[in-house]
């Protein structure tokens, strides 16, 4: 058995935890066609992060913040003026990521955090945000085998499941709570810009090969496990920067499922 | 004498200003089957929206079976099928689909079980889609994802239904199976049937009622009533030529398609 270092062993439970609660939720990130939505919320995430590095605070905080308003107004400008959630998501993106910049530039000498955060650090994990993401990972799969049915029927069609009685505006916003929450927490791991890959790759790979929903989600959580521990192993024994080496992991394993024969 | 199913009483709806609907009312019993029929733009799926409760009246009042439009649908009482599913991707496969439309606030806990699936089965037979019960939705064409969508609108055997153009992209026989089956389930189950449609010579045959709405309701009333041609003329705004087909009769599709050219 390897002795890893702390922050090695922080990062395997991070990395673990990470593809458990991201596979489970990418699974509706897909269904709702929401493919952009992680990348708007890590980048709101930023903003939070260029706050917390100009106030002289832990930038922790103020991200979590950022990812629940970003969130929460892409949900509120779908469902209020009745947007596709990628229009808010592009206004927000953009808009948190020029914020961002802006504060930075009044907090000279912190671009090396900036980078950080850009592409992930593991040296940054604390055991604070391992509990932090054990504790959401349990939440997600409690709601989502709670609600399981009434996400399905609300991501099939959001006016039908009202007739059919179901509290569809609690279930939508719930998941999007969780998904800020989700990729929030992913940054330090994999970094504002990679986050992504994590929250798409593993429920479109378990699609292109099931049609049953909870197979669907088991293969997409397998897929996730695969590609964070994989990624993780690669960056370890090669040295590289994990959170990067996950993305590209992510990447030809999208790829690598394309060209294996269809067997749906 | 049956009770009052769905009451729509002076509704008026303007969206973005605009009046879409004038003062319409409407008294549907139990057990009845409705057709409603007007241009396009006429209405029909705001005023159907408005019954669900999904837009609130400028004026007048919407009850279904009593109920306020939000208790009734809490309750489990109404299934719709929308005109605009915009589903065609849905990853899941035909007997998945089905049985998520039958997913309410009473079942909202319990995991699907053989039950949910003879349920949804049953409602596949009804439109005649068993076999594809296990195929992905996306892989169906176009009228048999209809079909499979107009079975998840049936499968929970609500007492309402309501259909918004279910006979889109269904082919001519299917249309008419589709027809007697709703006829049949009124029959046999004692549903209320309110459906839009385009079809209007074929629907005079299976419907108790029909109803024509372009922003005012036209007319209400026995189905034979609305073929009148100076009503329709009225309802659309130039003369139609309505074929009125009789439902013994398999040709009568070609005979009029053969007239269109
Ligand atoms: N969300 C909306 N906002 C503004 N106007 C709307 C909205 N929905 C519908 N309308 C308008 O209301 C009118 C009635 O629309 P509705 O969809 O009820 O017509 P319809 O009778 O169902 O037509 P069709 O046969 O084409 O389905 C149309 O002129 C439409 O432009
Ligand atoms: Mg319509």
């Amino acid at each position: 058995m390897v002795n890893f270092p702390l922050f090695m062993q922080y990062a395997i439970g991070a990395a673990i935890l990470l593809a458990l609660l991201l596979s489970l939720l990418s699974f509706f990130v897909v269904v709702h066609n929401w493919s952009f939505l992680g990348v708007g919320i890590s980048h709101a995430a930023f903003g939070g992060v260029a706050l917390g590095f100009l106030l002289g605070v832990s930038p922790d905080l103020p991200a979590l913040l950022f990812a629940l308003m970003a969130g929460l107004t892409i949900g509120f400008v779908r469902r209020r003026w009745g947007f596709h959630e990628d229009v808010a998501i592009g206004v927000i993106f953009s808009f948190a990521m020029g914020v961002g910049v802006v504060l930075f530039s009044f907090s000279k000498g912190y671009t090396s955090d900036a980078f950080s955060y850009l592409f992930g650090n593991i040296l940054t994990l604390t055991k604070g945000d391992l509990i932090a993401i054990a504790g959401v990972t349990l939440l997600a799969y409690l709601f989502v085998s709670v609600c399981l049915k009434g996400l399905l029927l609300m991501a099939l069609n959001e006016e039908v499941a009202y007739t059919r009685g179901l509290p569809v505006g609690f279930l939508y916003y719930s998941l999007l709570v969780l998904l800020a929450l989700a990729v929030v927490l992913a940054i330090k791991l994999v970094g504002v810009i990679l986050v992504t890959a994590l929250v798409v790759v593993p429920a479109s790979v378990a699609l292109r090969f099931l049609t049953g929903y909870r197979s669907i989600l088991l293969l997409s959580i397998g897929v996730g496990l695969g590609i964070n521990g994989g990624g993780l192993a690669v960056a370890y024994l090669l040295n590289l920067p994990p959170g990067a080496t996950m993305a590209i992991t992510a990447g030809l394993v999208f790829f690598v499922s394309l060209i294996i024969p269809f067997p749906r | 004498m049956p009770a009052t199913a769905i009451s729509v009483e002076g509704v008026t709806v303007a969206l973005n200003g605009r009046v879409v609907l004038d003062n319409v009312s409407l008294g549907v019993k139990s057990g009845e089957f409705w057709g409603i029929i007007g241009p396009n733009g006429g209405g029909k799926t705001t005023l159907l929206r408005t019954i669900i409760g999904v837009i609130k009246p400028k004026r007048g009042h919407v009850s279904i079976l009593g109920l306020s439009p939000k208790e009734a649908v809490k309750r489990g009482l109404v299934g719709y099928l929308p005109q605009k599913m915009g589903t065609k991707d849905f990853p899941l496969s035909v007997l998945d689909v089905v049985m998520i439309g039958g997913c309410s606030r009473f079942n909202f806990f319990k995991p699907f079980g053989p039950r949910q699936q003879d349920e949804a089965m049953r409602a596949l037979e009804m439109v005649e889609m068993v076999e594809k019960a296990h195929d992905p939705f996306p892989n169906l064409s176009g009228g048999e994802q209809q079909r499979v969508l107009i079975a998840m609108a049936l499968v929970s055997q609500p007492q309402i239904v309501l259909l918004d153009e279910p006979s889109t992209g269904v082919d001519v026989v299917a249309q008419e199976g589709f027809y007697e089956v709703m006829k049949g389930l009124k029959e046999r189950l004692g549903f209320t049937v309110l459906m839009v449609t385009h079809d209007v010579g074929v629907i005079s045959h299976f419907v108790d009622r029909i109803a024509c709405l372009n922003v005012t309701l036209h007319y209400a009333g026995d189905p034979r009533g609305a073929l009148d041609c100076r009503l329709l003329e009225e309802l659309y705004g130039e003369p139609v030529d309505v074929f009125v087909h009789h439902p013994q009769c398999k040709g009568c599709h070609i005979v009029r398609d053969l007239k269109k050219w």
